[in-house]
């Protein structure tokens, strides 16, 4: 019970700290909208509606802007000893992930949800399967993301030089993720259910057992002061 | 204190490992038999093979030693942890290399991206970000710990590399295969045996590998410390 109410106090924390920072929702969003810019005008004219070209960049585009948003859960507890304040807390430590990780998540969720439509309309992509396929596809792919995220988060922020290290750190731990998740995008696109595309959403499962049982598990080291 | 001189435990590594590596070369380029479609260019099989199971071990040793490091905190765990990864990332590369050279000739491409070849380059990114982790990293038991926690997740995804090619219907070939309770080997026996030999022979290399990265590690560590020291009679 006081666990949850550790839990619970965490979220809320990052959420006020979030409303009034909004360094991990708006900066996040506007960079993917960036990319998304960006990538229009570098395809050459007509390629944006080739197969594969839409799944690409939006998951290029959203991997990109997560990370700026994932490094901060944090890289912000660094500054004035705040991550001693964490860890004085009279809970086992990782609730501090799990909490830490479900804000993440949080943050990614809502990213996707406002820039994903921009992404279908300027491709002019239809939807072309039932929404809740799309939003456990999206949501597992995201929470994912963000145990592994957190975990690294966690770590670089203790490293030198830790906030460009970052991606270097994450992106390679992410590849199978990517990988998953553009495959079952592309099965989505192309209306036939999952079918061949199964043991992608096994792995993406998988996966994501791997990325909150492991940090969950190990997380009293990395946060050790 | 530690020395430059080779240990006895270095120098009956390297004396057992360097006529083994000859020996494994003759069975693999001369003795083993033809292979019937590829030709001659299946001996690097045993090459590769033999680098692939090694860059396995490496990386067992780091996740097994990074788990050690956690619990008892010895610097001995440590210093294995860095150099197993160094000489993984090593093999990891000799893996991905000599995969090359035999995809050119048996596939005409010299990289697809199948998963099995996908994920064994994701596990060579994955460590030498586990070195970037202990670059970046300041003060030894930080170092450790840090190091030790990426070792832990890095290690997760190996066991994903092997079985990609099981589950994604791969074009990699699979020569091993558990078949009612017993091993098949897809193989002419004289194969197995050279291929057994060659993964004996580069299993010594890398001990013997080992044995003096970790006595190096050892020694700069000393080294450092003695700057420490001398740093401080300076400034006192």
């Amino acid at each position: 019970m006081r666990y949850l109410r550790a839990l619970a106090a965490i979220i809320w924390k990052d959420l006020r700290l979030e409303w009034r920072t909004g360094e991990a929702l708006l900066t996040p969003a506007l960079l993917a909208l960036l990319l998304l810019l960006v990538i229009i005008f570098a395809l050459p004219p007509g390629v944006a509606r080739m197969e594969g070209v839409f799944t690409a960049s939006l998951w290029t585009a959203l991997f990109f802007a997560g990370t700026v948003g994932l490094s901060r859960s944090f890289a912000r507890e660094r500054a004035e000893g705040r991550l001693w304040g964490l860890l004085l807390a009279p809970v086992d430590r990782s609730a501090v992930f799990l909490a830490k990780g479900l804000a993440s998540f949080l943050f990614l969720a809502l990213v996707a949800l406002v820039t994903m439509p921009a992404f279908f309309a300027v491709f002019g992509q239809s939807l072309a399967a039932p929404l809740w396929r799309w939003v456990v596809l999206v949501g597992l792919v995201l929470l994912a993301t963000s145990g592994a995220g957190t975990l690294v988060a966690a770590l670089a922020a203790q490293l030198r030089a830790g906030e460009v290290l970052y991606p270097v750190l994450l992106f390679p731990l992410l590849v199978p993720v990517v990988l998953a998740a553009v495959h079952l995008t592309d099965a989505l696109l192309a209306a036939g259910g999952w079918g061949e595309a199964r043991a992608w959403m096994h792995m993406l499962i998988l996966y994501n057992i791997l990325f909150w049982g492991v940090p969950y598990l190990i997380f009293e080291y990395v946060v050790e002061v | 204190m530690p020395t430059t001189r080779p240990t006895r435990l270095q120098t009956v590594l390297l004396a057992i490992a360097a006529p083994a590596v000859v020996f494994a070369l003759y069975m693999a380029l001369i003795w083993a038999p033809d292979e019937r479609t590829l030709g001659t260019v299946q001996r690097i099989f045993y090459i590769h093979v033999g680098s692939a199971w090694n860059a396995y071990l490496s990386f067992l040793i780091v996740f097994v030693c990074s788990i050690g490091y956690l619990l008892r905190r010895s610097v001995s765990l440590d210093a294995l942890a860095a150099s197993a990864a160094e000489i993984g990332i090593l093999f990891t590369t000799l893996t991905l290399a000599t995969g090359s050279f035999w995809a050119r000739a048996v596939w005409n491409v010299w990289w697809t991206w199948d998963p099995r070849l996908t994920t064994t380059l994701i596990m060579w990114f994955m460590y030498v970000a586990y070195l970037l982790v202990r670059a970046a990293a300041e003060g030894e038991e930080r170092r450790g710990r840090l190091a030790g926690v990426f070792g832990i997740v890095a290690f997760s995804t190996v066991p994903l590399v092997h079985f990609s090619a099981i589950w994604w219907r791969s074009m990699h070939p699979n020569i091993i295969q558990p078949q009612g309770g017993t091993i098949r080997m897809n193989m002419d026996p004289e194969m197995v045996v050279t291929m057994m030999v060659a993964v004996i022979a580069l299993t010594l290399v890398n001990a013997a590998l080992l044995s003096y990265r970790v006595g190096l590690e050892h020694l700069s560590r000393h080294a450092a410390a003695l700057r420490e020291r001398v740093r401080l009679e300076v400034e006192y």
